[in-house]
């Protein structure tokens, strides 16, 4: 205790009676560096939550329920109206819908001259007063309106699949505007025409054809069932894991699957983001570790004499190591307290107050961090400080006497 | 008090340096005994091995019968804090600290009571004429200040024998003088040990006893009678 007294005394009286700017100057790098890292991990974790946010808001929702596959593969989840009533009564269920998911291929002939231009891809039949309570699809829709329950001889198809909206896909029927008559043939052979209600904005990459769920029974020939049926719970009354749960336990033979499992597909995009964060991380603290090293070893040069004599007249090593060590910690102390209040308090609210938009307006940027992820940050910059404080202070400090003092 | 015996000291190296070729002397308690001899002699390799700052090659050191060449690096850094005070040549001082830290730190170091030591440190400082300047830090002392609150520093923890390695030789004749009465009354009033390396010979007239060095050997032990303060 006495030692760490001393150790601190000197410790004080260097950071006290030392350069004013060069204390500034370690104190603003290390501050840059915590802050550069953080700032980083906060807008890729930002952009990774609003990804998966407006993956399950248009795409996926909460949970998904797909027919039973084992013993025996079907088709439909049957009766699906009792189903969603049932799953609808777990607490913290907020609301459901069901999907049809048809195959098909989409033709129009722009010019009436017998110049078709056709599509191939998957037709999706839902209740729109039901989607609309589970899935925001509708804050997509850049022409025309979204579809009604009743209605049966409409479509909505997005822009990249009309064509001339901007978005580039592989096909597609050469400029479909609202209002115009498009051919759907489907998978079993049956043959529609269907105006054009609405044309949505495919921002997410979803190229969808959608028709209402009435529409879909009368072409499928079933009634009351569903391919999916997507479940929107409420986060904070329950974990998403315990929704799943009690979902299998009432319909043990239907498949559950949850977001995290629909979205698989970004997952490598959500990697990288995690990967270019983890860089950057481990980039801020090797820069953080070689500046209090360089300093504090450039300090302990200057002051290997007075280290020499500090030990010949009876000062521990640890002592004299110890002082450093502190100093370096101070230092770090500093940097990263100005970086926490840069963030939490400067630059979080002012994103609040000014925001960032991303995916076309649909999300704003904010920063998120996760209470490990700051406490590792935090962790990992305390560790830089100490090793750097350590490290060179224990190259100058282990110099015999004789040499420290007269060289 | 301190007895030498067969004291040799050899620099490691592609061509090996012999400081020390063997010397043997004793310094009693209370006495004040000057080490001199040319440059190069090897004096002040005898101070440092003394004083435990390095360690000899050959031969063993005494202090109160007992054999420190037998102690440990950190053995002998606690026995340094503890029995023995050292006044460099340069005004060795923390420029951090004011007068009266550098003189209490050795005694923070040791862990002694902070109050009694800071009392014992103002006491040094007005001991060395510097009580008024407590407050100042090095940079605002003059060369002969800063040695005598190195001389204050080094008394802090009551050491068994005092050490200073040419303790006037950066400073003017009146800040010499006003260094080595001060030693001479230490010696004399304290009855402190004192073992000085000087090259001024006018210096002799200060201690009791002369040992002279010439090339890593004892040239001779030479009784003054400059110091009249009784053993």
């Amino acid at each position: 205790m006495n030692d760490f007294k001393t150790a601190f005394f000197i410790a004080y009286k260097s950071i006290l009676k030392g350069s004013r700017s060069m204390l500034g100057l370690l104190i603003f790098i290390l501050f840059l560096s915590f802050f550069n890292m953080m700032f980083i991990s906060g807008v890729l974790n930002g952009i990774s939550y609003s990804e998966v946010e407006a993956l399950k808001s248009f795409m996926s929702s909460d949970l998904v329920i797909n027919p039973q596959e084992l013993p025996v593969h079907k088709q439909y989840i049957l009766n699906q109206n009792e189903v969603r009533a049932e799953i609808a009564s777990i607490p913290g269920v907020v609301a459901t819908t069901r999907h049809y998911l048809l195959a098909g291929s989409l033709v129009f002939d722009k010019d009436k001259n017998g110049q078709y231009k056709s599509v191939s891809g998957t037709i999706i039949g839902f209740d729109p007063s039901d989607e609309n309570k589970v899935l925001t699809f509708n804050k997509l829709l850049m022409a025309g309106q979204f579809l009604s329950d009743t209605d049966t001889d409409q479509i909505v198809i997005s822009g990249a699949l009309a064509g001339g909206y901007g978005e580039v896909a592989p096909n597609d029927l050469g400029g479909a505007k609202v209002g115009d008559k498009i051919r759907i043939t489907y998978s079993n052979g049956i043959m529609r025409t269907y105006t054009v209600k609405g044309i949505y904005n495919d921002v997410m990459g979803i190229y969808e054809t959608f028709i209402s769920a009435k529409e879909a029974e009368s072409v499928l020939s079933v009634y009351n069932s569903a391919n999916q049926i997507l479940v929107k719970t409420d986060d904070n009354s329950n974990t998403i894991d315990s929704y799943e749960t009690k979902i299998k336990a009432m319909e043990p033979n239907l498949k559950v699957q949850n977001y995290n499992d629909i979205i698989a597909s970004f997952a490598s995009f959500l990697q990288a983001l995690d990967l270019i964060s983890f860089v950057v991380g481990v980039i801020s603290v090797i820069v953080a570790t070689i500046t209090i090293f360089v300093l504090i070893y450039v300090n302990a040069l200057n002051k290997k004499r007075q280290i020499g004599i500090l030990k010949a007249i009876g000062i521990k090593q640890s002592i004299i190591i110890n002082a450093y060590i502190l100093q370096s910690l101070f230092y770090t102390f500093c940097g990263v307290s100005l970086g926490v209040v840069m963030v939490f308090l400067v630059l979080q609210p002012l994103l609040i107050s000014h925001p960032i938009p991303l995916i076309q307006g649909l999300m704003n940027l904010i920063l998120i961090y996760s209470p490990t992820g700051i406490i590792l940050s935090i962790l990992s910059f305390i560790i830089a400080g100490y090793l750097a404080g350590r490290t060179p202070a224990w190259l100058v400090a282990r110099q015999d006497i004789l040499k420290a003092i007269w060289g | 008090m301190i007895k030498i015996q067969n004291l040799k000291k050899t620099y490691p190296g592609e061509v090996p340096t012999t400081a020390l070729r063997g010397v043997s002397f004793e310094v009693a308690s209370g006495e004040f005994i000057a080490i001199m001899g040319r440059s190069g002699s090897g004096k002040s390799t005898l101070l440092h091995q003394l004083g435990l700052i390095d360690s000899p090659t050959e031969g063993k050191i005494y202090i109160d019968n007992a054999d420190v060449t037998l102690l440990s690096d950190i053995e002998k850094t606690r026995y340094r804090l503890e029995y023995l005070g050292y006044v460099f040549q340069e005004y060795a001082l923390i420029v951090e600290f004011t007068a009266l830290e550098n003189v209490f730190f050795p005694a923070m170091a040791f862990g002694k009571n902070e109050a009694e030591y800071k009392k014992r440190a103002l006491e040094l400082l007005t001991l060395v004429g510097l009580g008024e300047r407590s407050g100042h830090y090095p940079n605002e002392l003059s060369g002969g200040e800063q040695q005598r609150v190195a001389i204050a520093r080094a008394l802090i923890n009551s050491p068994k024998i005092l050490f200073a390695d040419e303790p006037t030789a950066n400073l003017d004749s009146e800040s010499s003088k006003v260094v080595l009465d001060l030693f001479q009354k230490l010696n004399r009033e304290l009855k402190q040990t004192i073992v000085m390396v000087t090259h001024e010979p006018e210096d002799k007239k200060f201690v009791h006893k002369v040992v002279w060095i010439r090339d890593g050997l004892l040239e001779k032990e030479e009784k003054t009678h400059g110091n009249k303060s009784r053993l």
